[in-house]
């Protein structure tokens, strides 16, 4: 084994009182140091104005699962509206979230043929695939207004109509739908790396 | 008929590149609407978009946006750095010490996070560092480290268990306590494995021992072990929900990282030592919230597309014709458990596990019901599967994770990982053909009145 005593980093020591013991903590006090300066430089810039909206429904979802934790566990009663309210949220952040993971082509793929396609082939393959996608996201999302208008009834625990459930969906879904037309057009004008949809994972 | 079309056109789709929600939600789109052009299948198309939310309507998928944050703010945290050194203090002193302490310290972890990949992907790049900077073998970090990440979704909380739970109906407490005994199995045989690596090379301890520092270590690390402890604890006895654990440990994150550690840095500023707890910043927690709503939004979107796929599935019986055909040739659970083993490895190659989970447990499950083999066993046996997967070409998450950490090729790190397949394989041969191995921690808790 190596020894590395060539980082005489002056560190909060995390070893014990005075021992002094020759070995592996010292570098990964370092090495945490430096993972925590990375951390520290966080890039946004693939974020957009529009994400502030399903940011707040997330801590929503998170606050109103919270709540009823702690009521259940705490105050031992249970609200009754939460179980529902978070059920419709996660609903909401799946398909405005769905609109962020369209927008940064994040929707996970299996990119197996792709990569033995000769350029050429694979760009139009990519464009039939996000040809494909636009079309279908469309078409959900026209349906899913249907649906809206056709749903009968109200939620359970608070007065709205369950229609508008859908109609939020169907507006996530307009959304997604935009975001897969452009990436089509951006496509068809070879502005896209030709790539299939994947998630970075970070 | 229809339905041939329907697979065919979701494997033509998927083999295409088309994200597979999409594919999914989209070749029962194309069923629904040749059933009801051809007067074969007249439910009315909208039942797609109606499924797809209807899919998602459910409370224990609550859960996955919460487990896959507890990860990411534990990283971001830096209460990762708690755990690292408790492990340090623990096994650091074995021979073969940083490779004990990778194992030991994904054990901790996989008690706070539920995927993998946020395993390989935040302690990994330490323990690959750590390692590396200490004289081992690239590749023998490198695979240990992807190996020893896949205990994360085996050990409680986990995200695949939850979806396998959510999709086959089954209990996700009993799934989880089943994980225990398999998750520590695991580690047992990586270590073992270390101590083979270690006597063959001649490799040394990395830090000597003291209990004194052990003691301390643990003091450190106190806080941040009550995680896994109450999660574990709490789900085991059932106290709580899956749901309400994640939801406490991504409060009880953000209370560590945002109140309490600040108050530590506070009074270590205050008696004149330098402050090492790291806190939460605004921009980290934005970006935590941000990749958690991504990924909770790409995976479930993937369960609501296979909600109306396994929907067409299964009204129009072809699970029950599929069933018959493999029964025909796995009559007995033996056979079918090796085949279904064969099969979910080289589906893993290809596929992403949350993907595979949502469309092959609606075939499968009714089978293994069939044969009696349990529906806790069977989930643990295809998630174990599907880890394996991970650490699989062409499609291996924690493989394109670690190439990038370590800063290797995809080659490379494919080399590193394959021969830390073997143990693996060894405790999924041994958790199929011994299911107590599974499912006895969940039956004394039953019989104890527990969960």
């Amino acid at each position: 084994m190596q020894a590395s005593n060539a980082s005489p980093l002056p560190i909060g020591a995390a070893s014990p009182g005075t021992e002094p013991v020759a070995d592996v903590q010292k570098e990964v006090d370092v090495l945490f140091e430096q993972w925590a300066e990375e951390e520290s430089h966080v890039d946004l810039a693939d974020l957009r104005w529009t994400d502030i909206f399903v940011f707040g429904l997330f801590w929503l979802l998170f606050a109103v699962v919270f709540l009823q934790f702690y009521t259940r566990y705490v105050l031992n009663d249970s609200l009754g509206w939460t179980e529902e309210i978070a059920r419709y949220l996660l609903i909401g952040v799946t398909f405005f979230g769905s609109v962020t993971a369209m927008r940064k082509g994040s929707h996970i793929s299996v990119e197996a043929l792709l990569i033995y396609l000769p350029p050429e082939a694979r760009h139009w393959t990519l464009v039939v695939v996000d040809g494909l996608v636009a079309l279908f996201c469309g078409a959900m999302a026209w349906y899913a207004y249907v649906l809206g208008a056709l749903a009968p009834g109200y939620m359970v625990s608070i007065d709205i109509p369950k229609g508008y459930m859908y109609w939020a969906v169907a507006a996530a879904l307009a959304g997604i739908t935009a975001h897969a037309a452009m990436r089509f057009v951006r496509r068809l004008r070879r502005r896209e790396a030709a790539v299939t949809h994947g998630l970075v994972l970070d | 008929m229809l339905v041939t079309v329907m697979i065919v056109a979701l494997l033509v789709m998927i083999v295409l590149g088309v994200p597979i929600a999409v594919a999914l939600a989209g070749s029962s789109l194309l069923f629904l609407v040749l059933g009801n052009l051809t007067g074969e299948f007249t439910t009315p198309v909208i039942t797609v978009i109606h499924r797809m939310v209807n899919g998602v309507d459910s409370f224990p998928l609550l859960a996955v946006p919460f487990f896959i944050m507890a990860g990411n703010l534990m990283n971001s945290a830096g209460i990762t750095k708690q755990i690292y050194d408790f492990a340090v203090a623990a096994v650091g002193w074995l021979k073969g010490g940083l490779g004990h302490v990778n194992v030991a310290g994904s054990v901790i972890f996989a008690g706070m996070s539920g995927t993998a990949v946020a395993d390989a992907g935040g302690l990994g790049t330490i323990e690959i560092k750590a390692m590396r900077d200490h004289g081992y073998d690239t590749r023998f970090a490198v695979g240990l480290t992807a190996a020893s990440s896949t205990i994360g979704p085996i050990i409680p909380p986990s995200l695949p268990l939850v979806i396998y739970g959510v999709v086959a109906n089954a209990s996700i407490n009993a799934l989880f306590v089943a994980g225990i005994v398999p998750g520590l199995i695991m580690a047992l045989f990586l270590s073992g494995a270390v101590v083979l690596y270690a006597h063959r090379n001649g490799v040394g301890r990395d830090a000597s021992f003291h209990l004194g520092r052990l003691g301390w270590a643990f003091l450190n690390a106190f806080l941040p072990l009550l995680t896994p402890a109450i999660i574990i604890g709490g789900m085991s006895f059932g106290l709580f929900t899956p749901t309400e654990a994640a939801v406490f440990a991504c409060a009880y994150a953000l209370l560590l990282s945002v109140v309490i550690h600040r108050g530590f840095n506070l009074i270590l500023s205050a008696r004149g030592h330098k402050p090492r707890y790291s806190v939460l910043s605004m921009r980290q927690f934005v970006r935590v919230t941000m990749d958690t709503l991504e990924t909770t939004a790409v995976v479930l979107l993937i369960v609501a597309g296979a909600s109306i796929f396994g929907w067409v599935l299964t009204t129009t019986r072809t699970t029950d014709a599929l069933g018959e055909w493999i029964i025909t040739y796995a009559s007995d659970p033996i056979t079918f458990l090796i085949l279904v083993n064969v099969f979910l490895l080289i589906v893993g190659c290809f596929m992403e596990t949350i993907a595979a989970i949502t469309i092959l447990t609606p075939v499968l499950l009714p089978v293994a019901l069939k044969l009696q083999i349990d529906p806790v066993h069977f989930g643990l046996i295809m998630v174990l599967n599907l880890m394996i997967g991970l650490l699989t070409p062409p499609v291996g998450m924690v493989l394109y994770v670690l190439a990038r950490v370590a800063k290797i090729s995809f080659e490379d790190c494919v080399k590193a990982c394959a021969p830390w397949l073997i143990p693996l394989l060894l405790v999924l041969l041994l958790i199929t053909f011994v299911p107590e191995t599974v499912l006895w921690l969940p039956r004394t808790l039953k019989e104890l009145g527990y969960l």
